[in-house]
């Protein structure tokens, strides 16, 4: 049992983190540009894409992902400049339409290149398989990834909270138009931002990638997450985005080893068999309302 | 699912004394092409493959490979299969399809001939037919950058029977079938196929 909560608390953590890349971007750009971006998860997937083409040509994982990483960032600034930036003058409701029409055209478009079949993305030889720590086998993929997303966050704490750019981005997520009244160049910085999130989309998807099946439609799924952990954590903090990511990912895998096993010793076998896996795929949304009843504004409210 | 489940099992380490038993669909072509190398030394069953050998079969992966530039996948032998079933109904009723015990009359006569090899259905629509164990990957298939599944033994067959002995079910056949107490007394995981668990619980 101790060995299963661990080995799942691994899980949780490595989820946790990889939710942490998905929505460090999202939440800045809601933040700061305060702008709905339903696309996120269509960067991811088409990040995970370029991944696996880059890291199939490649015949290296690692290169694949760098290049794969690379080819996002420069999508996501043709997309700022093209289309993002006319957007943020609008209203929500338009931005929804517009991101949402995003997600189709990705979805479609990457059915007609690679196929509608899900394409092959795998570890590098030396991590496939698993290592042994603390009694138990883990695989040495997922530490990777634990290390990997540990560093992004790190380094994205550093860069937001010690340097002076992160300073204008927390400045314009505080208040846009004071920051821009104090000479900021408030619209290149957007771009910087949209850039660098769907930098971290790609990240998340292609380090994903070999755990998961690089499909279409992959986006949809997280994006829902993501948008979970922006509102717990609080809209355009980082911080708050961590520990979000941290408790959505802990919490739901948690919730879904450990919940339908403790029910069936609590609860009669038929109930608990119904109970169980229903319970567990919704107690986010249930931490999410509960979160929102005390603290209105996320965990660590932006505009404070 | 497929796709997670094969990957994450391997990563685990699972593979290294369990031997993986699957559905036709959680290793068919389309499986194969994403998940790569760690679909080698697993098995499973199905009622059809993309390389058995007879002319319906051969015709059908040729035009679908020049049509869509990659290997059919079960579901698509069963989607050719069921077209071809149901124009030979219609033509067997001469197009009148508004009778419609006629036209299932003509269903169940199938008269057409099938990607799976020779078959026929049982009283409740259910195919008897041949089912073979693949044995994946001991080389790559070359020319479509995939595993290919060169073995194919024949492991069993559905059964018109309701009663196994009274079919004279060999034990090779049960190899691959799940649930059999000794299996769940071992730790190995296997999946159920539905053609396999149907012969015997039926």
């Amino acid at each position: 049992m101790t060995q299963l909560i661990l080995e799942q608390a691994l899980n949780g953590l490595q989820f946790g983190l990889m939710l942490f890349l998905l929505a460090a971007g999202l939440t800045l750009v809601f933040g700061i540009m305060d702008c709905i971006n339903l696309a996120h998860g269509s960067l991811y997937m088409v990040g995970a894409y370029f991944v696996a083409a880059a890291a199939q040509a490649a015949d290296s994982f690692w290169l694949g992902l760098g290049l794969g990483v690379a080819g996002a960032a420069l999508l996501g600034l043709l997309l700022e400049l093209s289309l993002f930036r006319r957007l943020y003058q609008r209203d929500h409701l338009s931005q929804v339409l517009a991101t949402f029409a995003l997600i189709l055209i990705a979805n479609e478009a990457v059915r007609a290149i690679w196929g509608p079949a899900a394409i092959m993305l795998n570890p590098p030889e030396a991590l496939a398989g698993p290592v042994e720590i603390g009694g138990f086998f883990y695989p040495a993929y997922r530490l990777v990834i634990i290390a990997v997303g540990i560093a992004v966050a790190a380094l994205l704490y550093l860069l937001v909270a010690r340097s002076r750019v992160g300073m204008w981005v927390r400045a314009g997520a505080a208040n846009r138009e004071m920051t821009e009244a104090l000479g900021i160049n408030v619209r290149s910085l957007f771009t910087a931002v949209f850039v660098f999130g769907a930098a971290l989309c790609a990240l998340a998807g292609g380090l994903l990638g070999p755990l998961l099946a690089v499909q279409v439609g992959m986006g949809e799924s997280v994006l829902i997450l993501a948008f979970v952990v922006i509102i717990i954590g609080g809209i355009g903090s980082i911080r708050g985005a961590l520990v979000g990511s941290l408790i959505v990912g802990t919490v739901d895998t948690l919730g879904r080893a450990l919940l339908p096993a403790l029910l069936r010793a609590t609860l009669p076998a038929d109930a608990a068999a119904t109970l169980g896996p229903a319970l567990a795929s919704i107690l986010i949304y249930l931490l999410m309302a509960a979160i929102l009843f005390f603290k209105p504004q996320g965990l660590f409210p932006a505009r404070a | 699912m497929g796709i997670n489940f094969v990957k994450q099992f391997v990563a685990a380490g699972l593979s290294r004394d369990t031997q993986l038993f699957a559905p036709g669909f959680s290793a068919d072509e389309d499986v194969i092409k994403a998940v790569g190398a760690p679909m080698m030394g697993m098995f499973n069953s199905s009622h059809w493959a993309h390389d058995m050998d007879n002319p319906e079969n051969k015709r059908f992966v040729a035009e679908f490979e020049k049509e869509y530039k990659r290997l059919p996948s079960l579901y698509a032998s069963q989607g050719y299969d069921a077209a071809f079933m149901m124009d030979a109904a219609v033509r067997d009723v001469k197009g009148k399809v508004e009778d419609k015990a006629a036209l299932q009359k003509a269903l169940e006569a199938k008269r057409f001939k099938s990607v799976r090899g020779d078959f026929r259905f049982n009283t409740n629509h259910y195919p008897v037919q041949n089912y073979y164990q693949q044995d994946h990957g001991h080389h790559l298939h070359q020319s479509c950058g995939c595993l290919c599944r060169p073995v194919q033994d024949e492991v069993g067959r559905t059964l018109a029977d309701t009663s196994l002995a009274a079919a004279g079910v060999t034990l090779p056949y049960r190899r691959t079938v799940c649930g059999a107490a000794d299996f769940a007394a071992s730790s190995r995981l296997c999946l159920e196929t539905s053609g396999f668990s149907t012969a015997l619980h039926s």
